[in-house]
């Protein structure tokens, strides 16, 4: 069992972060389709303390008492988790539940890229805000499904392109449209969160939203302010800061982005 | 700074034996890690590096693609800061271990009698000796990759890894005992006992994966994702 060490040094004990229960507009969305509750990890390592008025991790939500990605730049092995069932997630190992993961994400299955490992936890990156957010989930929860995938999405905000790797071999390179200078595409390491065929086929016919929202705009069109990989019908726009937060990308890329798995990471340079 | 004094020699020797004592006493088996091809073998460690809070370039520094080579140190560091009374590293082509004696880390208030990292054919390990952080005793064999959450008042929450395992773009797997993140200076780290080695080409297990028997096993690849139909308004 791993609890934090206090070391006393100066001044005022440093005060913990409080678990704010709140809910965000995760569970009221109707794309929440299961995993309401939480439940413990069965054999595996169980939180401190009750998940059930945890908020669900999704896009919609935002989440307090979350521990923030400290590496956003560094690399993984690959790894990526399905959970069974909704997971509990924790601010630390063996720490206290801030959130449940549910087993589903916009309609589709949930996969998340784990950052670090400590024992059986595994840190993984949330699709919630703030951006950067983080947590702990049981290695050894019941049914939780691993996989390795061995994409990479690079975005180099600054010189306006794409790059989609695999196994540290690029795939391609493309021109990209990013986020403009008042609604900058957010910097970070953040991840593919789902694969939508919207109903209407234009502007893109496949949207790819990620783990990380705009900094700016709270919301957009309805929407939490999700950024997106997606296509754009106007080739003009690539090479420009032009979007709200997106990412805009040719067809080709588009049809090579849509291949690559749920979870795997995307990192964005400013 | 290298001493050449005798009785220095005898401190060091005594500072080293008395560490490898401890460590050899009561202590399970190497816990193994994660493998896979090695490129070439040839193998490497260090004792003691820090940035931010001391810039300390890693050393001493051996390494090997041959016979084993050593090296050792006395009175590394600043003990207000971060210092080490003795430092041991060893490299031979597939196997590679650092014993720091002696550790002291003021700010986390961290000490330890004795760090030693290994690593052999693939395999890894971390043995702690009276490892003491804030007044508790840190556990002498701690499983691969181990967080510690630390909270140093008045300057804020930071981590200690213990016996971190990772794999090297090159195929190799680095063993560091300590890793201690402070928040004192962006950036600011300690590492403690390094070792790095190459292994054997038919061990092809994905490093650093959750230990016991329950724990889930990698699927292979990640599937291709299936679109699925919905809208979500997006930052276009």
């Amino acid at each position: 069992m791993i609890h934090p060490v206090r070391i006393r040094t100066a001044g005022a004990l440093l005060p913990v972060a409080a678990v704010l229960l709140l809910g965000g507009c995760g569970s009221s969305s109707p794309d929440q389709a299961a995993a309401k509750g939480a439940e413990s990890g069965g054999a595996g390592p169980s939180p401190t303390s009750g998940t059930s008025r945890a908020p669900e991790a999704t896009t919609f939500a935002n989440i307090t008492g979350v521990p923030r990605d400290d590496a956003p730049t560094a690399g993984t092995d690959g790894l990526v988790v399905h959970p069974a069932k909704a997971e509990p997630v924790l601010d630390r190992p063996d720490g206290r539940a801030v959130a449940t993961l549910p087993v589903q994400q916009l309609r589709g299955p949930t996969w998340v890229p784990v950052v670090d490992r400590s024992g059986d936890w595994l840190r993984v990156l949330l699709p919630s805000k703030p951006n950067q957010a983080s947590g702990w989930i049981s290695g050894k929860s019941a049914g939780l499904r691993t996989a390795h995938s061995p994409y990479v999405v690079k975005v180099e905000v600054g010189r306006r392109r794409l790059t989609l790797l695999k196994s540290g071999h690029q795939v391609g390179r493309w021109s990209v449209a990013v986020g403009g200078g008042r609604t900058p595409t957010p910097a970070g390491r953040t991840f593919l969160l789902a694969n939508l065929a919207p109903e209407k086929r234009t502007p893109s016919p496949l949207v790819l939203p990620l783990g990380t929202h705009s900094a700016t705009l709270d919301s957009f069109g309805g929407g939490p302010g999700t950024v997106a990989l997606h296509g754009w019908p106007d080739s003009s726009v690539f090479g420009r800061a032009v979007t709200h937060g997106c990412v805009r990308v040719p067809p080709e890329a588009l049809r090579e982005l849509s291949r690559v798995p749920l979870g795997s990471l995307v990192y964005i340079k400013g | 700074m290298r001493s050449t004094n005798v009785s220095r020699r005898a401190v060091k020797a005594g500072l080293i034996a008395t560490a490898a004592g401890l460590i050899a006493t009561g202590l399970a088996a190497a816990v193994p890690t994660a493998a896979g091809a090695a490129p070439r073998p040839q193998g490497s460690a260090w004792g003691l590096a820090a940035s931010g809070l001391l810039d300390l370039a890693p050393m001493p520094v051996v390494s090997s693609a041959d016979k084993e080579t050593s090296k050792n140190l006395l009175h590394l560091g600043d003990a207000k800061l971060v210092k080490a009374d003795a430092v041991d590293v060893k490299a031979a082509p597939t196997n590679a271990r650092s014993t720091v004696a002696g550790l002291g880390v003021a700010p986390a208030k961290l000490t330890a009698d004795a760090v030693d990292a290994k690593c052999e054919n693939g395999k890894g390990s971390t043995r702690l000796a009276r490892a003491v952080l804030g007044g508790r005793t840190l556990q002498a064999a701690p499983p691969p990759n181990t967080t510690i959450p630390v909270d140093i008042d008045g300057v804020g929450r930071t981590s200690l890894t213990l016996n971190k395992q990772e794999r090297l773009a090159n195929g190799k797997l680095a063993v560091t005992g300590m890793e201690l993140k402070l928040p004192v200076a962006k950036g600011s780290t300690v590492r403690v006992s390094s070792a790095t080695c190459g292994q054997a080409a038919r061990h092809a297990e994905k490093p650093n994966k959750p230990a016991g028997p329950s724990a889930p096993k990698p699927a292979g690849e990640a599937p291709a994702p299936t679109p699925v139909r919905n809208d979500l308004p997006v930052t276009g």
